[in-house]
């Protein structure tokens, strides 16, 4: 099988180890991968603040991007929804909006690539540690992905998995959100921070860079312990 | 109405520097989403009563008009007087009127969104009639002079400690912190009232076009007093209260006690259908029901956002929202705080005086997941977030921000030397291993360092085929 | 209706009907008529039989609730229950309906037996509604039969014609429930599948009372008794 890689912009400048990880577990699973030098973002930030026109304008370069892919794989909830349920909303051109029918099915977030599409939730990861996760809102409910991650995460040997308190609870990110509200957006981060912190674990788990970098941010700024890891990464681990 | 534009950003500062609201708010919205939760989950049909929720509301707003002229022909056969109001304005005159041709000079009042946001207890106290609020947390505002801060526990932001003071001072009891007792010294007190009064004023929760019956959910009892002791009782409710068949209440009971407040059924639903008849021997002699629409129909014509008129006021979208929870209801300027205040205080008010409103969201979508009535709140700050943009209401360095995002993301050349510019950045600004720091973002968390590699170098090396 | 009022209504209505979906033309009784078809609600059906599990269900559920709940085997010893009731409490003001299963337990002559306390009821000549609720105000303890009582969620359906009206299971103290064994229904779409609620034949007050009044405005804490009774009994008479 040979997909086509999907590396949002965040990903691809803070996060490359993301994408490498992501490369690693799939060549490990006999996936065949190709990237495309030419993508940069799926324009989520713009969509998200109500810029819809220049929103439009990176969907229809994303489409024509990927037009000729079969699968594509990207390590984010958030911008594989930004593609699945909000570029329905914008006003495309009539070959983007085709392109847009044909992709939007064979567009999968890496965890559920694996797991619905591959039938595959041991990696033969191995990891010593306890582990919890933090449901990413998009990847939670816009995609309804909530098994996929956690039956993988089990499934790695050597780990401890523990359930964090209120683990649906968004982080506080929320794209433009963090800048426009900091104050707000550092208090919903710190409380997340506070509940991985009291389940004792040594890493918290995310789907989604975006919220990793908020909920990295808060936990450095309180020089905790506790170090974030996207699933990828820990898929990784030991393979 | 407002007149000025709402300062969220402002007031949920000072909010969030405020500790004691903030575990006043903390208690409460937990508290009353672990009971909901429990109550929900102990219904395997709960998504199917969701949907067919949804459904009912759809058909009566899709026939609104429809619906509200059966509903008046059916309540005025049951004796009731009807009267349209467009504007706000228009209802609290006539219900100022009703009270000065009764000369009631007390009111007794239940909880009502709908009159707040008429500001109907100004106008009455102006006419110089009183009105009492008897919902034991509208009553702790009344005393207080404040507004609500939550559509279904408008006192949640007070804790026992602040009420315990209010009774002290304003009824003249020995101070308490126990509930119970605070409690029951607003019992005596309003017990007076309720014998006294000669109008009651209600909200409604529900209006059945079949049968032109209202439709009252409470639990403290102080519904049933305000529609049974007085002589004239005036019940007021939005054009959307409407919902087409008696029937169709079992859904709409079920959703909404365990949404709010976690119960299997509110204490006491009220089913009213026209005044006392002549065998009865108690109840109201006349009924008035105010039809307010207020801009409703307005949202009518707004095809992204007119599911909003499908909200029950079960407060759900309140209590779960991380957002409201750290700001409270006052923040969000209005009568309707929380998702659903941010989505319908734009489509009432104007935009243009709430736009920071439809920002106020970190759209995790939590709101949009509770919602009884599934309306997809998330999804409309999306769409207020647009219509802010084509009315040009975003400032200049935004719009200025979004075009230049857009040209860099554009060009892919452009994009890696912006990310090559940023380590250059990062270099010279940052001290070693740590990122930069970024305005807005690092006041309390710390922004992460760039690798010496993006994903794309690594990619043309070789390093990852 | 006067002009402004009539101008405001046909205004709004041209309004909302341009922009909404206009109803087929409605047809007396309307419960029936098209556009009134419900669509998601079961089919209205027998009502499903009650066990001795059922009721052992209403009664915990009333009592988490905090109400509570007594039964008697017979019909004939319910005077001697209230009463019973009346004395452990000290209520010393009894009002009674006139529910017929109250009138069938002779509760009035049962109750007026006894002098230590004053009972009111009347149902020949009803009070004027002012002097109705100064009396019942001073009542600590209400007497009513009901509709219906439905067990899963402990709700007693109240129609309030007869004596006391709505007043009597709403301004005393306490608010005695009392039902047959044969009124109870296991759900509430079991009770609205055996009523036909259609225009016309409704009583202008039909009341759902699931628990004594009760708030959680001050911190959350959950307070029994606000404005509407601070008791709620349920007497279930098991007997024929």
């Amino acid at each position: 099988m040979k997909i086509h890689l999907f590396i949002p912009c965040l990903v691809d400048q803070f996060y490359p180890g993301v994408a490498v990880s992501m490369c690693r577990v799939l060549k490990k699973l006999g996936v065949d991968y190709v990237y495309l030098t030419d993508q940069t973002c799926c324009g989520q930030p713009a969509f998200n603040s109500g810029y819809h026109r220049e929103a439009s304008e990176l969907a229809e370069r994303f489409l024509e991007i990927f037009k000729s892919a079969e699968t594509i794989v990207a390590p984010s909830g958030s911008c594989v929804s930004m593609v699945k349920v909000f570029y329905p909303q914008l006003e495309l051109s009539p070959p983007a909006r085709q392109t847009l029918d044909r992709l939007g099915p064979r567009l999968f977030e890496f965890s559920d690539f694996l797991v619905r599409k591959l039938n595959v939730v041991d990696v033969g990861a191995q990891f010593k540690g306890k582990i919890t996760y933090h449901d990413s809102c998009h990847l939670l409910r816009e995609l309804g992905i909530q098994e996929q991650p956690r039956q993988l995460i089990r499934n790695v040997r050597g780990i401890e998995f523990v359930e964090l308190d209120d683990m649906q609870t968004c982080c506080g990110f929320g794209g433009t959100f963090a800048v426009k509200f900091p104050d707000i957006s550092t208090a919903m981060g710190s409380d997340k921070a506070a509940a991985i912190e009291r389940t004792g674990a040594d890493v918290v788990v995310a789907n989604d860079s975006s919220c990793l970098m908020q909920i990295a941010g808060v936990l450095s700024r309180r020089r905790s312990r506790v170090v974030p890891m996207h699933l990828a990464e820990l898929l990784a681990q030991g393979i | 109405m407002i007149t000025e534009p709402i300062h969220f950003k402002e007031t949920a500062r000072k909010n969030l520097a405020a500790a004691d609201l903030r575990e006043n708010l903390r208690r409460a919205t937990d508290h009353t989403l672990r009971l909901r939760q429990q109550a929900v989950s102990a219904v395997p049909e709960w998504e199917d009563l969701r949907a067919a929720a949804h459904g009912i509301k759809k058909e009566s707003i899709d026939h609104l008009a429809g619906y509200l002229e059966s509903f008046e022909l059916r309540a005025i056969e049951a004796g009731c007087k009807i009267f349209w109001a467009e504007t706000a304005s228009q209802a609290v005159e006539y219900v100022v009127s009703v009270c000065r041709q009764r000369g009631a000079s007390l009111v007794v009042k239940a909880k009502s969104m709908t009159t707040e946001e008429m500001e109907l207890n100004p106008a009455l106290e102006a006419a110089g009639i009183h009105p009492v609020e008897t919902d034991l947390g509208e009553f702790i505002i009344q005393l207080a002079g404040e507004t609500p801060s939550h559509i279904t526990a408008p006192a949640l932001h007070k804790s026992r400690t602040q009420i315990g003071r209010l009774f002290a001072e304003k009824l003249g009891i020995d101070f308490s912190e126990d509930p119970k007792e605070l409690t029951r010294a607003a019992r005596a007190v309003l017990r007076e009232k309720f014998l006294k009064a000669t109008v009651g004023i209600s909200g409604v929760n529900f209006a059945v076009a079949e049968t032109g019956s209202l439709v009252l959910v409470t639990n403290e009892g102080n519904g049933r007093l305000c529609t049974t002791l007085p002589k004239t009782h005036i019940a007021i409710m939005g054009i959307e209260k409407i919902i087409p068949r008696f029937d169709d209440l079992r859904v709409f009971l079920k959703l909404l006690a365990r949404s709010s407040t976690g119960q299997k059924l509110t204490s006491y639903v009220t089913m009213i259908t026209g005044p006392r008849k002549p065998r009865e021997m108690d109840g109201p002699e006349e009924l008035h029901v105010v039809l307010l629409d207020n801009g409703r129909s307005e949202l009518l014509t707004h095809p992204h956002t007119r599911e909003a008129l499908y909200c029950i006021r079960c407060g759900a979208c309140l209590n779960v929202c991380p957002v409201y929870q750290r700001v409270g209801g006052h923040a969000y300027g209005w009568v309707y705080p929380g998702p659903i205040g941010a989505v319908i205080t734009p489509e009432l008010q104007g935009l243009q005086r709430a736009r920071e409103l439809p920002y106020a969201s970190s759209l995790c979508g939590s709101c949009s997941n509770v919602c009884p009535v599934k309306i997809d709140l998330h999804h409309m700050l999306l769409w207020l977030r647009k219509s802010a943009v084509e009315a040009r209401l975003t400032s200049g360095a935004e719009r200025w921000i979004m075009k230049m995002f857009v040209a860099t993301m554009k060009h892919p050349r452009l994009y890696r030397w912006s990310g090559l510019l940023g380590r250059l950045a990062q270099m010279i600004f940052a001290s070693k291993g740590k990122g930069l720091r970024i305005p807005h973002w690092s006041e309390g968390r710390d922004f992460p360092p760039l690798p010496n590699k993006s994903f794309h170098q690594l990619w043309n090396e070789g390093e990852v085929r | 209706m006067s002009g402004p009022a009539d101008h405001s209504r046909q205004s709004l209505l041209a309004k909302l009907r341009r922009l909404s979906t206009p109803l087929p033309p409605l047809s007396k009784p309307p419960s029936k008529a098209s556009g009134f078809e419900s669509q998601c609600s079961p089919q209205p059906g027998v009502h499903e039989e009650v066990t001795d599990e059922t009721i052992s269900h209403l009664a915990q559920e009333l009592r988490r609730l905090g109400g509570e709940f007594r039964t008697v085997a017979l019909l004939e010893s319910l005077s001697a229950a209230i009463l019973q009731l009346a004395r452990e409490s000290n209520y010393k003001r009894v009002a009674v309906g006139s529910d017929p299963l109250l009138k069938d337990a002779n509760l009035v002559s049962g109750l007026q037996n006894f002098q230590d306390f004053k009972v009111i009821l009347n149902d020949s000549v009803p009070p004027p509604a002012d002097q109705l609720k100064e009396a019942l105000s001073k009542c600590q303890l209400g007497i009513t039969g009901c509709e219906a009582v439905i067990a899963d969620t402990a709700t007693l359906v109240l129609t309030h014609g007869g004596f006391g009206g709505r007043s009597i299971s709403l301004l005393p103290e306490c608010h005695v429930v009392v039902a047959r064994h044969s009124q109870v229904f296991n759900s509430l779409d079991d009770w609205m599948n055996s009523q036909s609620f259609a225009a016309g034949s409704l009583p202008s007050c039909t009341t759902l009372i699931t628990g004594p009044s009760r708030t959680a405005d001050i911190e959350k804490v959950l307070v029994t008794g606000v404005h509407g009774p601070l008791r709620l009994i349920l007497l279930l008479v098991a007997g024929p």
